[in-house]
């Protein structure tokens, strides 16, 4: 239950295109995310699949039926928001039972559905409280009881955790994975962290300003960036990215010594957009090195080192606390890291 | 603060909180402290507050008294305020009069029904202007306070032959019509802001919750705006009950109203004193209790309407 197929969905506001063309397939069951920087329309995306906003062209079906004419109510959804949006003036358990209420659920049906939600989150203590008199934590999870509660087919999440400080939203993800394991619903959920993206997600779809630029699973996301942009937009730190142009036996940074090998026989352009993860490049003390140290930023359980390389910059993330002083000549290891290629002009991936 | 660090035994009393602001002031030759200047401030700030709470209370104080005690008695050279002599027999008199209560009665209906129309009309007017977005939107707020511009002595001949020729001149209708025109622009414009504090993502919670718009009116938005559209209630009905001017112009003593039955003890050669004060605290009692109910409402509405637009 709850397959979302998107057709050639598309967002217009008056002259401004909001979302081009989306075309993909959520799976039944999965946990999709939509990611991309503010304004890439991923909330529009998210509320068009709602119904909360008109299609301006396309289709969008769930389970085979076609939805996007339909009223929110009838396309057997829930929605949490990321201010919660909890009616103040009613109990947690009423917040909870609205939307059953509403669809004149009987009444034995709702107590038991509201209890079984609340007990999920460990909620039942706060039934008879008004959300004003819960933590911002607490009103998260009776967001998401109020979802739970409902039982739909589908659920949609807008960055439902990006009001919560960093230690709850790390708690909350997780349970939120164990939840999308325990009810199985498909999941559509709305994220500018890259972070809970991949943590969470069955399938990635990556938007940048109103198009899709990439859609697969986390791995695939990471290891195969379909487009310069995915490829700079996910990974923490960020992605190495240079355009190199072609040489005898690889690519080499212009004004560097830095040259990546390529295999033989790929056809392959003059320059390119080259990227390398810094979590693949390996660095050494090294008199003779080509790169010097210029920063170093320990975070406990690795050491991001970034590094002057001619007029470029280098990062490359170390295990535990690297050793290095600022300044030291470095020499650089790229032969375990993985070669991504973009087009220049496109910044499509090139095979290599 | 000077610090009496070398005799730390023998100035034990200035630690704790000086009650006044003159050790500060004693004690810091470059002009006052901070805090001293606060305290200032402070008690500065209370002294107006008396001053202004006097300002307006004494007046109904001594109606009160007027009220309450024989005229005699006040309206010697000396007032003798002799409490033993309190009697409420004026009190008796006017409520048992029916060339009062009628006004009254007229007074309760009117503003009772402007403030009902007023609520009605207004609420979903100001919903409709605070939640979507249509031409004009802008203009019509703006008119809206516009009107409140013109003074209505400018209005008051038109109005009365208006009211006239449509026969409704000495009815409480030609009130309610009036009153409901010239409150309600006010109503509506704050009630937009009580909407438009209503966060537009708990009627997106509740259109995917299965509401349609008038449950998401009734179920949500309403119940949210609650304490507002009270203290709007209570600004349409005092404004109503106190007016003056047009019952004044548009009855005569078929249905004329509380105010103007009151100042209508002021006779020509007479006046009774006693009589017009008691009816002055009976007209304005309403108005005294409904603020006190509502005094949280009613700035909370008025600063949230003030701000919007």
């Amino acid at each position: 239950m709850g397959e979302i197929v998107l057709d050639a969905v598309r967002k217009t506001y008056g002259k401004t295109l909001a979302v081009e063309d989306l075309t993909y397939t959520v799976g039944e069951g999965q946990f999709v995310t939509l990611l991309g920087p503010s304004g890439c329309g991923k909330s529009t995306t998210l509320n068009m699949i709602a119904g909360l906003e008109d299609i301006s062209g396309g289709s969008i079906t769930i389970d085979g039926r076609r939805v996007d004419e339909l009223p929110p109510d009838k396309r057997d959804l829930a929605f949490v928001f990321q201010d919660y949006a909890l009616y103040p003036h009613m109990t947690v358990y009423n917040n909870m039972a609205f939307g059953l209420k509403m669809r004149k659920t009987p009444k034995d049906q709702i107590e038991a559905r509201v209890r079984d939600a609340a007990r999920r989150l460990s909620i039942e203590p706060f039934l008879d409280r008004k959300p004003k008199e819960l933590s911002g934590g607490q009103r998260q999870r009776v967001a998401l009881g109020r979802a739970i509660a409902r039982r739909p087919s589908v659920f949609l999440f807008d960055e439902p955790l990006s009001n919560l400080d960093a230690l709850l939203r790390d708690q909350t993800r997780t349970e939120l994975k164990q939840l999308h394991r325990d009810l199985g619903a498909t999941s559509v959920y709305v994220t500018h962290d890259q972070e809970e993206a991949l943590t969470l997600s069955d399938r990635i779809a990556v938007m940048s300003k109103g198009h899709l630029e990439q859609y697969g699973s986390p791995e695939e996301i990471y290891h195969h960036p379909a487009t310069e942009f995915v490829a700079s937009f996910v990974g923490k730190p960020r992605m190495n990215l240079w355009t190199a142009t072609r040489v005898a036996d690889g690519y080499q940074v212009p004004g560097t010594e830095l040259v990546v090998p390529v295999p033989r026989g790929a056809e392959l352009p003059q320059t390119v957009r080259l990227g390398l993860r810094p979590d693949e490049i390996g660095i050494a003390p090294d008199d003779a090195g080509i790169a010097r140290v210029r920063l170093v930023e320990p975070i406990g359980n690795a050491t991001d080192v970034i590094l002057d390389l001619g007029p470029e910059r280098l990062t490359a993330r170390l295990t535990g606390f690297g050793h290095f002083t600022v300044g030291q000549p470095v020499s650089i290891d790229v032969s375990a890291a993985r070669l991504h290629l973009f087009d220049t002009a496109t910044g499509l991936r090139l095979p290599v | 603060m000077t610090e009496p660090q070398t005799e730390p035994q023998t100035e034990p009393k200035t630690l704790p909180r000086p009650t006044g602001a003159t050790p500060s002031t004693t004690r810091a030759p470059r002009g006052l402290s901070w805090k001293a200047r606060r305290r200032g401030f402070t008690v500065l700030h209370r002294f107006l507050l008396v001053v202004a709470m006097i300002f307006f209370v004494a007046p109904f104080l001594w109606m009160l008294l007027y009220s309450l005690l024989p005229a005699e008695l006040l309206q010697r050279r000396d007032p003798d305020l002799d409490l033993t002599r309190i009697t409420f027999s004026e009190y008796g008199d006017l409520l048992t009069d029916s060339s009062f209560l009628k006004p009254m009665g007229t007074s309760a209906l009117v503003a009772l029904l402007t403030t009902l129309i007023c609520l009605a009309l207004g609420s979903f007017a100001a919903y409709g202007i605070a939640r979507f977005r249509f031409r004009g939107r802008q203009p019509l707020l703006l008119a809206m306070m516009a009107t409140q511009a013109i003074p209505v002595i400018v209005l008051a001949v038109p109005l009365f032959i208006i009211i006239r020729g449509m026969g409704l001149f000495d009815t409480p209708w030609a009130l309610v019509i009036v009153y409901t025109a010239t409150i309600l622009p006010l109503v509506i414009w704050m009630m937009v802001g009580f909407f438009e504090a209503i966060p537009a993502s708990l009627e997106k919670a509740a259109r995917i919750d299965g509401c349609n718009r008038w449950q998401m009116l009734l179920r949500i938005a309403f119940p949210l705006a609650a304490t507002g559209l009270a203290a709007t209630g209570i600004f349409a009905f005092i404004t109503a009950w106190s007016d003056f001017f047009l019952a004044k112009i548009l009855t005569a003593s078929g249905s004329t109203t509380l105010p103007v039955r009151t100042a209508s003890f002021q006779g020509l050669f007479a006046m009774d004193y006693t009589a017009a004060a008691t009816a002055g605290v009976i007209t304005s009692l309403p108005v005294l209790v409904l603020t006190l109910a509502a005094q949280k409402w009613i700035v909370r509405g008025l600063t949230e309407g003030a701000v919007k637009g």
